[in-house]
């Protein structure tokens, strides 16, 4: 830079000059001053997005693999922790559906419910003879109650009504399959498969309604 | 056509000269900024500053699944009961 000198000598020689020459002196070292600063400058921030590029570059990389991978542990932990949620909720209805089947809750009649079913397989496929197939338990429960069964309904239907107990059995907690004699139309009744097909119904009541209550969707 | 030419004052000159002799100092002294070391200098304090950013977020991304797996796990036994009563009264609802 300029010698602290030859600045106090500028002064000096300034102060003794006529003000127009004063004034344009002054102009351009003042010009300069500030063109000295500008290239500074202009080196200081060339200086600066070159550094920051290489930032960008590496901070990039390294939020990709630990960000990242952070997510992906904890959006698996989160995701694991609903799950548990969800398993835990079939887990207690299927309990509360064989204690139904076995008789342990006063609340319900699984004969009523088997009563039902059957009724509504009637109504649904408009068939007046059918084939009802059930787990060994309820085949032979059936069997018992066929006559009484039949005559119920058909009572309550206004129409006769004729029911076959099939002699195969069904794999199934309880309920029942109904086909007409053809069998070109069929009646899923089992619980297990109206367990599943409510729960899955149910899985997006849990995840927007009861899940939003406890989870928070945005971070602050 | 033939002006006579403006004849210079020779403080202005000086001043002239000074003012590129400012110029070209300052060119010089900029050098320093375009060099390796400060480059790197300023670098390292970028990335420095950045990795706390990330280390923050690192951070916030932990508590926001933590305290929402907390939360899930907090959903009570009447709650996860209530949904599966219903689930069994539609289950049985013929």
């Amino acid at each position: 830079m300029i010698a602290a000198e030859e600045i106090v000598s500028l002064e000096k020689v300034l102060a003794e000059l006529e003000e127009p020459i004063k004034s344009r002196v002054n102009d351009i070292i003042s010009e300069a001053i500030k063109k000295a600063k500008e290239i500074i400058e202009s080196r200081k921030t060339m200086a600066k997005d070159k550094a920051r590029r290489m930032v960008e570059e590496e901070i990039f990389r390294k939020r990709s693999l630990e960000l990242g991978a952070i997510e992906k542990k904890k959006r698996t932990e989160l995701l694991k922790a609903k799950y548990e949620v969800i398993n835990e909720i079939k887990k207690m209805a299927e309990e509360k559906i064989m204690k139904i089947i076995r008789g342990e809750n006063p609340r319900y009649d699984y004969y009523d419910i088997l009563y039902n079913l059957i009724k509504r397989a009637i109504i649904d496929m408009e068939e007046d003879e059918i084939y009802i197939y059930a787990n060994k338990r309820d085949t032979e429960f059936l069997k018992s109650k066929l006559k009484e069964i039949e005559q119920k309904i058909s009572s309550e239907l206004n129409r006769n009504v004729k029911l076959h107990i099939a002699n195969e059995n069904i794999e199934c907690i309880g309920g029942i399959i109904v086909r007409n004699r053809s069998g070109n139309k069929v009646f899923y009744g089992t619980l297990d498969g109206r367990l599943k097909t409510v729960f899955e119904r149910k899985i997006n009541y849990i995840n927007k309604e009861l899940f939003k209550k406890y989870i928070r969707v945005k971070m602050e | 056509m033939n002006k006579e030419k403006e004849v210079e004052h020779p403080i202005i000159k000086w001043a002239k000269e000074i003012a590129d002799r400012i110029v070209r100092k300052a060119e010089e002294y900029a050098q320093q900024y375009l060099s390796e070391d400060y480059i790197n200098k300023l670098y390292r304090e970028m990335l420095e500053e950045e990795e706390r950013k990330l280390r923050e977020d690192i951070e916030k991304t932990i508590k926001f699944f933590d305290d929402n797996i907390r939360k899930l796990k907090s959903i009570s036994k009447e709650e996860i009961e209530k949904i599966a009563d219903e689930i069994v009264e539609e289950v049985i609802k013929v």
